[in-house]
C-alpha cells in the first residue's frame, strides 16, 4: 500500500511564526488536522496523475518515448484533430449564442422573473450532459425521433438522406452545443454585470454613437471575458466523454473514445500505456487552455470585478 | 416630444424576447421530444417507472443502477463534507499559508478530465478492490475528487461571506475551544454553502458515467446506457426523470438560499 | 471661452405616482456655476440627466444657447459630464481617457490637448496610470479633464465629490471652482451637501419634490431664505415661538424683521439661526445652559428657555464661562428671519 506522504512543507515561510519550540509544536498540531485531506488527495488524485504521467513514458517496464512517438500515428493525430475541431466549433457557437442570450438577460430587470428562470435553467442544462443528453437527442432527432418523424411526415424532409450524421462528428457538434450555450451564460453573465451604466452614459455625453461605444468601450472591456469563457467551453468540450460514448457506437473519432478503446482493448498488449500517453496529451492541452483562461480571468476581474 | 431613452428600452426588449424565444425553442425541443417519445405507448412506460417492485423485476439492472447511484450520492456528499469542511475552515483559521495550496488542489480536477483520471485510477482501484471489495459504492472515493472544485468553491464563498476569521477570534476571546468554534460558531453560519455543496455533489454523482463505466461498476447512467440497447423508451423515460430531478434539486437550492438571505436581512 | 445660457422650461417627469420633476423652471447665465441642492428624491439628479439627454422628460423644453435641444440625443448635445462614481473607462490610461472624446470627433493629434487638460486639473504626472492605480480624488480630476477636453457648451457634475473622503472633498471643490472660473463653461453642479453648494456656486437652487424653492446667491439663500424649507434645509434653524407685530415678529422680547412679509398669526414660529443667538451669563437670566459642544473655532451651546430649547453658536473662547447649569440671558440679533409655514 502506498505510504502516506508527509504533510506539506513545514518550513514554508509564515510571517507570524517566531522561532519558539512552543509555537512549532502548536503548528505541528494544526497541520495534523489537515492530514486526512492531504492523504486522501494524494491517494486518489496525485497517484493516478503520476500513473498517467509515468506510464506515458514507460514501455515494457523501462523508460521509453515510444508511446509519445506513437502519438504521431495517423489515426491518433486525426483523433486529436477531430477533438480540437469539435471543441473549437462548439466553443465558438456556444460562446456567440450564449453571449447573445446573456446580453439579453442583462438588459432585463435585475431581479426579475425572466432572468431568474433562465439562469436557473442554464444551471441545470449546463450539467445536463452524458448519457441522458444523448438519449434526449435520440428522442428528438434520432431515427424515430419526434422532429425526424415530424419533418418526414409533414414536410417530406428526410434528415438522414445522406447518412446518419447524428452518430458522427456533426451530431456531436449539435449535441454538445446544448450544454455549451448554458455554460457560456453562467460563465459570461458576471462579466456583463460588471459593465457599469456610467460608461455608456459617459461615452454618449462625450459624443459617441452606439457603434463607437461597442467598438471602443464595451467590446475591449468584454474581450478578455469573452475569450476566457470561450476557452473554458473549449476545455469543457475537449474533456467530455459520456455523451460521445453513448452516441458513437462505430469507430472512435475523438481522443476520449480512443482512450476508451485503449483501456478496453484486449487485442494488443501495451495499448494500456498508449492510452496513458493519449491521456497525458489531453491533460497538456486542457492545462494550457485553463492557464490561459486563468490569466484572462485576472484581467477581467481587474476591469469588471 | 421624443422619448429617445424609451425607444431604446423598447428596442432592447424586442431583441431580448426574440433571443429568448428562439433559444428557448431550441432547448425545449429535446425535452418535449422526450415526453412525446415516452408516451407513444399510451403511458405504459411511465406507469412502469413509478412502480418500483415491477420495475426491479422487469429491469433488474436499472433498479441496481438506481440504488447504487443513490448510495454513491449519499456517501460522496458525506465524505465531501467530512473531508472538505473541516479542512477548509481549519486552513482559514490556523494555516492561512496553506490556503493557496489547498485551493490549487481543489481546482486541479477541473484540469484533469474524468477520462484521464480513470486511466490512472485503474491500478489504485485494484488495491481498493483488494481491501474493500468490488462494490459500486467504492466509487465514492473517485467521485469526491470530481466534486472537489465545485464543493470547495461553494464552501469557500460561504466562509468568505461570513468573515470566519473575525467570528472565530470573537469566539476564542470568549473562551471557546477550537472544537466549539467549528461546531457552534462556524458550521451554523455556513449552512447554505454546505447545503449548496451537497446538492452540487448529488447532481454531479447522479450524472456521472465515465468513471463508473470504465471501472466496470454499476451506476444510474451506466444502467441507462445499457438499457438504451434493449428498451429505448424506458431509457429515455429514466433520462427525463433524472433531468427533472436535477432541476427540482437546483430549484430547491436556490429557493432555500433566497429564504435564508431574506431572513438574514 | 465664454459660456452659453441654459434654460429648463417647465420640465415634468413622473414615475408612476412619483413626480421627480414637477414643473421645473431654471435659467443658467452664460459662464455661471449653478448648484442644485436638495434632499434625496427632490429631482436634482433627474433635472441634470434630462439636461444631459440621458433621461426623457414627459413635457417641457430644454434650451441651450437659444436652441431647443429637447429632442436631441445625448451624444449630439456637446456637454461634458462627470459622474459620482465609475466615471473612467478602466481599460484606458488617464491620458487615453481624456483623449477619448477628442478621438471620437476624429481628431488625429490628441495627446497635446489631453496633457494640457491633465495639467489644468493638477495631475499632469499621472497620464500613464490606469484608473485602478489612482485614488478617488485623482480619478475625479481625470474625469473632469476628460469632460473639459472636448470644450463642451455645458459642464454637468452629478455629485462628483460625494464618494470621496472629507478632506479630499474640500480640496477638490475649491479646485473645481478655480477651474470652472478659468475655463468659463456654464456649469450645473448637483449635490446634497449644502456646505459644498454654498462654497462653489455662483447661485444655489434649492429643490424639493421636483420644484425649485429658491434660486439665489449663496449668501442670500442662507441669510434670506425664501421659504421655511430652505431655512431649515440650509444650515441649522431654531424653531422659536413668537408673535407677529408691526415691525416683524417678537421673540424672547426682541423684535426681528421678516424676510418676507407675513399675514395671519398672531402666534407663529420663527426660524432663527444659531449664530444670531447671543448667550451671556446673567444671574437673572431666563435661560439655563444644558450642554455645550466644542466644534473647533466655534462652539454650540444648548440653552433651555422655559419649555423651548435654543441652540446658539458662539466663539469657542467664551465657552468656559458657560458650564452646564449656568443661568444665562438669551438675546437675538435683529437679522431677518423666515417663519415656519
Amino acid at each position: 500500500m502506498t505510504d502516506v506522504v508527509a504533510a506539506p512543507d513545514l518550513l514554508a515561510p509564515q510571517p507570524e511564526v517566531r522561532a519558539g519550540r512552543r509555537v512549532g509544536i502548536a503548528r505541528l498540531r494544526s497541520l495534523l488536522g489537515t492530514i486526512p485531506f492531504f492523504a486522501y488527495v494524494v491517494i486518489f488524485l496525485v497517484i493516478p496523475t503520476l500513473v498517467v504521467v509515468i506510464g506515458a513514458f514507460t514501455e515494457d517496464g523501462r523508460f521509453s518515448l515510444s508511446n509519445l512517438s506513437a502519438l504521431g500515428d495517423g489515426y491518433i493525430v486525426e483523433a486529436f484533430g477531430r477533438s480540437i475541431v469539435l471543441s473549437a466549433s462548439t466553443a465558438v457557437v456556444g460562446a456567440v449564442l450564449g453571449a447573445l442570450l446573456a446580453y439579453a438577460l442583462v438588459t432585463a430587470k435585475p431581479g426579475g422573473l425572466l432572468r431568474r428562470v433562465v439562469t436557473a435553467a442554464s444551471g441545470v442544462l449546463a450539467q445536463f450532459g452524458g448519457v441522458t443528453l444523448a438519449f434526449a437527442f435520440l428522442a428528438t432527432i434520432g431515427l424515430t425521433g419526434f422532429v425526424t418523424v415530424f419533418l418526414k411526415d409533414h414536410l417530406g424532409i428526410d434528415l438522414y438522406a445522406n447518412g446518419v450524421w447524428l452518430f458522427e462528428l456533426p451530431g456531436l457538434v449539435l449535441v454538445y452545443t446544448y450544454f455549451q450555450i448554458p455554460l457560456m451564460v453562467i460563465v459570461f453573465l458576471p462579466a456583463l454585470d460588471g459593465i457599469r451604466p456610467q460608461w455608456r452614459e459617459a461615452t454618449e455625453s462625450l459624443g459617441g454613437t452606439t457603434w463607437q461605444y461597442w467598438t471602443r468601450v464595451a467590446g475591449p472591456l468584454l474581450a478578455p471575458a469573452f475569450l476566457g469563457s470561450t476557452l473554458l467551453l473549449f476545455a469543457n468540450a475537449f474533456s467530455a466523454y459520456a455523451t460521445a460514448a453513448a452516441l458513437v457506437s462505430q469507430g472512435n473519432p475523438i481522443v476520449p473514445l480512443q482512450i476508451r478503446s485503449a483501456l478496453t482493448s484486449e487485442v494488443v498488449l501495451g495499448q494500456q500505456n498508449l492510452g496513458k500517453a493519449m491521456a497525458l496529451g489531453m491533460v497538456v492541452v486542457v492545462a494550457i487552455v485553463m492557464t490561459l483562461y486563468a490569466l484572462l480571468q485576472r484581467r477581467t476581474s481587474r476591469w469588471l470585478g | 416630444m421624443a422619448g429617445l431613452i424609451a425607444r431604446r428600452a423598447r428596442r432592447q426588449r424586442t431583441f431580448r424576447w426574440i433571443v429568448v424565444i428562439l433559444l428557448g425553442v431550441f432547448f425545449a425541443l429535446p425535452l418535449i421530444a422526450m415526453v412525446e417519445f415516452t408516451t407513444r405507448d399510451g403511458g405504459d412506460t411511465w406507469k412502469l417507472l413509478v412502480d418500483w417492485p415491477k420495475l426491479s423485476d422487469t429491469y433488474p439492472d436499472l433498479a441496481t443502477g438506481i440504488v447504487a447511484s443513490l448510495g454513491q450520492a449519499a456517501l460522496t456528499a458525506l465524505l465531501m463534507l467530512v473531508l472538505l469542511v473541516p479542512t477548509a475552515v481549519w486552513v482559514r483559521l490556523r494555516l492561512p499559508g496553506l490556503r493557496r495550496l489547498v485551493e490549487f488542489i481543489c481546482l486541479l480536477p477541473l484540469t484533469i478530465p474524468a477520462i484521464v483520471l480513470v486511466v490512472g485510477l485503474a491500478p489504485v482501484y485494484a488495491w481498493v478492490n483488494y481491501f474493500l471489495g468490488g462494490s459500486s459504492l467504492t466509487l465514492t472515493f473517485a467521485y469526491t475528487i470530481l466534486v472537489l472544485p465545485y464543493a470547495y468553491r461553494s464552501i469557500d464563498t460561504g466562509l468568505s461571506a461570513i468573515d470566519v476569521k473575525t467570528l472565530a477570534e470573537a469566539a476564542r476571546s470568549l473562551g471557546a475551544s477550537w472544537g466549539a468554534v467549528m461546531w457552534k460558531v462556524v458550521l451554523p453560519n455556513i449552512r447554505t454553502a454546505v447545503l449548496s455543496a451537497a446538492f452540487l455533489t448529488v447532481a454531479l454523482v447522479l450524472g456521472e458515467f465515465t468513471i463508473a463505466s470504465l471501472l466496470h461498476r454499476d451506476n444510474l447512467q451506466v444502467a441507462i446506457e445499457l438499457l438504451g440497447k434493449s428498451s429505448a423508451t424506458m431509457s429515455v423515460a429514466v433520462s427525463f426523470a433524472a433531468l427533472v430531478l436535477a432541476f427540482v434539486l437546483l430549484l430547491l437550492l436556490s429557493l432555500f438560499g433566497e429564504r435564508r438571505r431574506k431572513a438574514a436581512r | 471661452m465664454t459660456g452659453v445660457a441654459v434654460h429648463l422650461n417647465d420640465l415634468r417627469r413622473s414615475f408612476g405616482a412619483l413626480h421627480a420633476l414637477d414643473g421645473l423652471d431654471l435659467a443658467i447665465q452664460p459662464g455661471e456655476l449653478v448648484a442644485l441642492l436638495g434632499p434625496s428624491g427632490c429631482g436634482k439628479t433627474t433635472a441634470l440627466r434630462v439636461l444631459a439627454g440621458l433621461e426623457d422628460s414627459d413635457s417641457g423644453r430644454v434650451l441651450v444657447d437659444g436652441k431647443d435641444i429637447t429632442g436631441l440625443p445625448a451624444n449630439r448635445r456637446d456637454m461634458g459630464m462627470v459622474f459620482q462614481a465609475y466615471s473612467l473607462f478602466p481599460h484606458l490610461t488617464a491620458l487615453q481617457n481624456v483623449e477619448f472624446g477628442l478621438k471620437l470627433r476624429g481628431r488625429k493629434t490628441t495627446a497635446g490637448r489631453a496633457n494640457e487638460m491633465l495639467e489644468l486639473v493638477g495631475i499632469g504626472g499621472f497620464a500613464a496610470r490606469y484608473p485602478q492605480q489612482l485614488s478617488g480624488g485623482q480619478q475625479q480630476r481625470v474625469a473632469l479633464a476628460r469632460a473639459l477636453a472636448i470644450q463642451p457648451k455645458v459642464l454637468l457634475l452629478d455629485e462628483p465629490l460625494s464618494a470621496l473622503d472629507a478632506k479630499v472633498r474640500v480640496q477638490l471643490r475649491d479646485e473645481i471652482k478655480r477651474i470652472q472660473v478659468e475655463v468659463g463653461t456654464t456649469t450645473l453642479f448637483v449635490t446634497h451637501d449644502q456646505e459644498e453648494a454654498l462654497a462653489v456656486a455662483d447661485r444655489v437652487g434649492v429643490m424639493r419634490a421636483g420644484q425649485l424653492e429658491q434660486l439665489a446667491a449663496p449668501a442670500e439663500i442662507y441669510l434670506k431664505p425664501a421659504t421655511a424649507f430652505v431655512a431649515d434645509f440650509v444650515g441649522l434653524s431654531n424653531r422659536l415661538p413668537g408673535r407677529l407685530t408691526d415691525g416683524g415678529v417678537e421673540v424672547f422680547g426682541s423684535t426681528l424683521p421678516l424676510v418676507t412679509p407675513a399675514t395671519g398669526g398672531p402666534g407663529v414660529t420663527a426660524l432663527v439661526r444659531p449664530e444670531s443667538v447671543d448667550v451671556t451669563p446673567a444671574a437673572d437670566g431666563t435661560g439655563k445652559v444644558l450642554t455645550t459642544s466644542f466644534l473647533g473655532p466655534t462652539s454650540r451651546v444648548t440653552v433651555e428657555v422655559g419649555e423651548t430649547l435654543v441652540i446658539a453658536q458662539i466663539a469657542s473662547g467664551r465657552v468656559s464661562e458657560l458650564a452646564p447649569g449656568t443661568p444665562v440671558r438669551v438675546e437675538l440679533r435683529p437679522v431677518p428671519v423666515a417663519l415656519e409655514a
